[in-house]
């Protein structure tokens, strides 16, 4: 999997500036990717041991991966006092297009 | 470590709150803290089951997610309103069935991703075994979002030609999003039919087990919500479908 990730990894446009990370953007990353946030996102808070468990890699050739993941902006770090810390940066406002004065007659 | 299951239907009406509340149930009174969590913030409903009338209501998940309460303060122990001696403890967290705040939050949005660290602060605030999620119909974000954190994923189907096809669309995303357990439950399914027939019909076009057949009951339509079913009819038939199903998705 590990092998497959790096693969897949650098093929995938980084994500930052007006774009967010989304559940639905989920669903078009190439499989390993994919498996592999959404097993992150269950988790909710990893450390680079976990992860190596995870893909059964040693820390080091982890510790890469997980680099280049927060440079593709796919996972964010956080630094506790449990050390240093990845998690899936799911940010994203959903909001129906209505005409005004629908809006103002549900307001009233 | 506690287990997140998420009930999900591809189209209204199948029956997701009403298995979500019989699931809780049953959870509590094996002697679990379970948490539950409205996310059909379009279409709220699953309070009534738990008798919770407005009162109760002082905060809603709509005020966690505008940021004017935590999630704990939108939770709300309706063990008492069970109104049968469990070993456990259920809280609820509804959506506001308030006209302008359905209105509000689709107007508006929410950050989705507030939802995720709720959920989380759930299960360690009140210390969960359990968490179930009773979602919207259908397919948006948030519903994505709560089958992706989901250990266990139950989706609600009928019989019906409508139900197979959209059913197909939430087993697909399920598997793309590598949830761990994921079970089919064919529910309002008429006496006249073979279950064993249908389960097996079922199992082989969505190569997914089917974890429950329920079927069609004047008693659970003639309850119509008033209550959690296998807690007013703990001895009935279906009453153990759903006990089968409850130790199959914690398995």
């Amino acid at each position: 999997m590990y092998a497959q990730l790096i693969r897949e990894l650098e093929q995938v446009t980084p994500i930052g500036g007006d774009v967010e990370l989304n559940v639905t953007s989920l669903l078009s990353f190439p499989p390993a990717i994919r498996q592999f946030i959404t097993w992150i996102m269950r988790q909710k808070l990893v450390q680079v041991g976990n992860v190596a468990s995870y893909l059964n890699q040693d820390e080091s050739a982890t510790q890469t991966m997980m680099d280049l993941l927060v440079q593709k902006g796919l996972v964010e770090e956080e630094r506790s006092a449990a050390g240093l810390q990845y998690q899936v940066p799911v940010r994203s406002s959903r909001n129906y297009r209505v005409p005004e004065r629908i809006w103002k007659a549900l307001d009233d | 470590m506690a287990k997140i299951i998420s009930v999900h239907s591809f189209r209204g009406g199948t029956g997701k709150s009403n298995t979500s509340a019989n699931l809780a149930s049953i959870y509590a009174m094996e002697g679990m803290r379970v948490g539950v969590v409205d996310t059909d913030v379009q279409s709220p409903g699953i309070h009534v089951l738990f008798n919770m009338d407005e009162s109760q209501m002082v905060h809603s998940l709509n005020d966690y997610l505008w940021g004017k309460c935590t999630i704990i303060d939108a939770a709300v122990d309706v063990t008492a309103n069970l109104k049968q001696k469990v070993k456990g403890q259920v809280y609820l967290i509804p959506s506001s069935i308030k006209a302008g705040e359905i209105a509000r939050v689709l107007r508006e949005g929410y950050d989705v991703g507030l939802l995720n660290d709720g959920f989380q602060n759930l299960i360690s605030e009140l210390n969960l075994d359990i968490l179930v999620i009773d979602t919207h119909p259908g397919l948006n974000e948030e519903t994505l979002l709560s089958i992706a954190i989901s250990d266990a994923l139950a989706i609600i189907m009928r019989p019906d030609q409508q139900d197979y096809q959209g059913t197909s669309v939430t087993v697909e995303i399920a598997r793309k999003l590598g949830v761990p357990t994921m079970y089919l439950v064919v529910n309002k399914v008429p006496q006249a039919f073979d279950q064993n027939q249908l389960k097996t019909k079922i199992e082989n076009i969505y190569n997914c087990d089917v974890a429950a057949i329920i079927p069609h009951s004047d008693e659970v339509m003639t309850l119509a919500s008033a209550g959690i079913f296998t807690l007013v009819y703990p001895d009935h038939p279906i009453s153990a479908v759903y006990k089968q199903l409850a130790a199959r998705l914690i398995a």
